[in-house]
């Protein structure tokens, strides 16, 4: 290698040396490979559903937290109104999470799709929640709403990508399967099935 | 044990740092090398592999071929890597006004195809070997440095051109 590549190599070290990702990515990306303490936590302790998860999740999950994620589900979804209830309601076995944008054309089929799992599988204990990212306001919603629900570390990863059904475990809040246009809706019943099958039992 | 744990947790910082500029160099598209990392990250997690530099950058290559794999059914085919069609790098400004050396050399580098690109930015930025670099990206150690001496030589041609119209303009 001559001096001119050497000098050449510098000018492409420099370039991309100044080049960054988004602030807070890294250090997100970094919680969710090691977790905060990287002595003392390993990866699969914060990952594989172990009991520390599971601990960690319940902590992170306060009561007013689930209260704000409810109303804001009823907001989504326009139930009209939750009723109050003295009796606890059995967790989800199943988070669908789906991302969408008004702009998205991939979007719009999958919603169709959706639409129709969610007829399928009525018996089920599948919790359906669109998150509208069209614009910086409800994408900042959304954020908060899957922060409030648990799944921050979820959002991190998934960078909030439109078009796209991610099938989360209910209970140890960790990603299944991405499901997208590519999938028709009986491949999407399938998947919600396995899914159900792996989810892991409180 | 603070100490250790300091550095693990510094040496983690390069590796996504040095992953998430290789996935820069590869889509020229800051977004795309987010969702590139967060999902190479996501398969390290899933695979339970080794949180190394060598472990991630080959992650991201994967996360790359399967991204052309998305995109090529649907876009131009342009170039390829490992014989996948990838997408057009986003188109850059064609102003005369910025001719500053790293305006320049970002052009420059844009022009190149992305397997150019991947190599010119493996032996300069993380100062693999050919035979390193061979070794990551499953070709012969001959083809590597045929890639990096054509990608060397077409940056420095389009630069002293660029350099060439800049003088002119003025």
């Amino acid at each position: 290698m001559n001096e001119s590549d050497a000098h050449l190599d510098d000018l492409i070290r420099e370039h991309y040396e100044s080049r960054r990702p988004r602030p807070g990515r890294l250090a997100a990306l970094e919680e969710m490979l090691v977790g905060p303490a990287v002595a003392t936590k390993t990866r699969r302790t914060l990952f594989a559903g172990s009991k520390h998860t599971t601990v960690l999740l319940a902590a992170c999950v306060t009561l007013s937290a689930a209260a704000g994620a409810l109303l804001a589900l009823a907001g989504v979804y326009g139930f009209g109104g939750l009723k109050p209830t003295t009796e606890r309601e059995p967790a989800a076995d199943i988070i669908a999470v789906q991302f969408y944008a008004e702009w998205c054309k991939p979007s719009q089929i999958v919603t169709r799709r959706v639409d129709a799992l969610q007829e399928a599988s009525a018996d089920k204990r599948v919790l359906f929640l669109r998150l509208d990212l069209t614009d910086d306001t409800r994408r900042e919603q959304a954020h908060l709403l899957m922060a409030s629900l648990g799944c921050g570390h979820i959002w991190d990863t998934q960078c909030g990508r439109t078009g796209e059904l991610l099938l989360v475990d209910g209970h140890a809040r960790r990603p299944i399967t991405t499901l997208n246009q590519d999938n028709d809706a009986e491949q999407m019943i399938v998947a919600l099935t396995q899914a159900l099958a792996q989810a892991a039992v409180p | 044990m603070a100490e250790r744990s300091s550095r693990s947790q510094s040496a983690l910082r390069e590796a996504l740092l040095g992953a998430y500029r290789y996935a820069l160099a590869l889509t020229r598209d800051e977004w795309i090398a987010n969702d590139l990392l967060g999902d190479a990250c996501l398969s390290v997690l899933r695979a339970d592999g080794p949180l190394d530099t060598a472990y991630l950058l080959k992650a991201v290559r994967s996360r790359f071929i399967d991204h052309c794999r998305r995109a090529g059914g649907e876009r131009s085919r342009v170039v390829s890597l490992n014989g996948e069609a990838c997408p057009p790098a986003r188109p850059e400004r064609d102003t005369h006004a910025d001719t500053d050396a790293a305006t320049t050399l970002d052009r420059a580098l844009a022009a190149l195809r992305p397997e150019e690109r991947e190599v010119l930015f493996l032996h300069a930025v993380t100062g693999l070997t050919a035979k390193q670099i061979a070794t990551i990206s499953d070709r012969p150690r001959s083809t590597v440095l045929s890639l990096l001496k054509r990608g060397r030589s077409k940056v420095r041609q389009r630069m002293h051109t660029t350099a060439g119209r800049g003088i002119d303009h003025e």
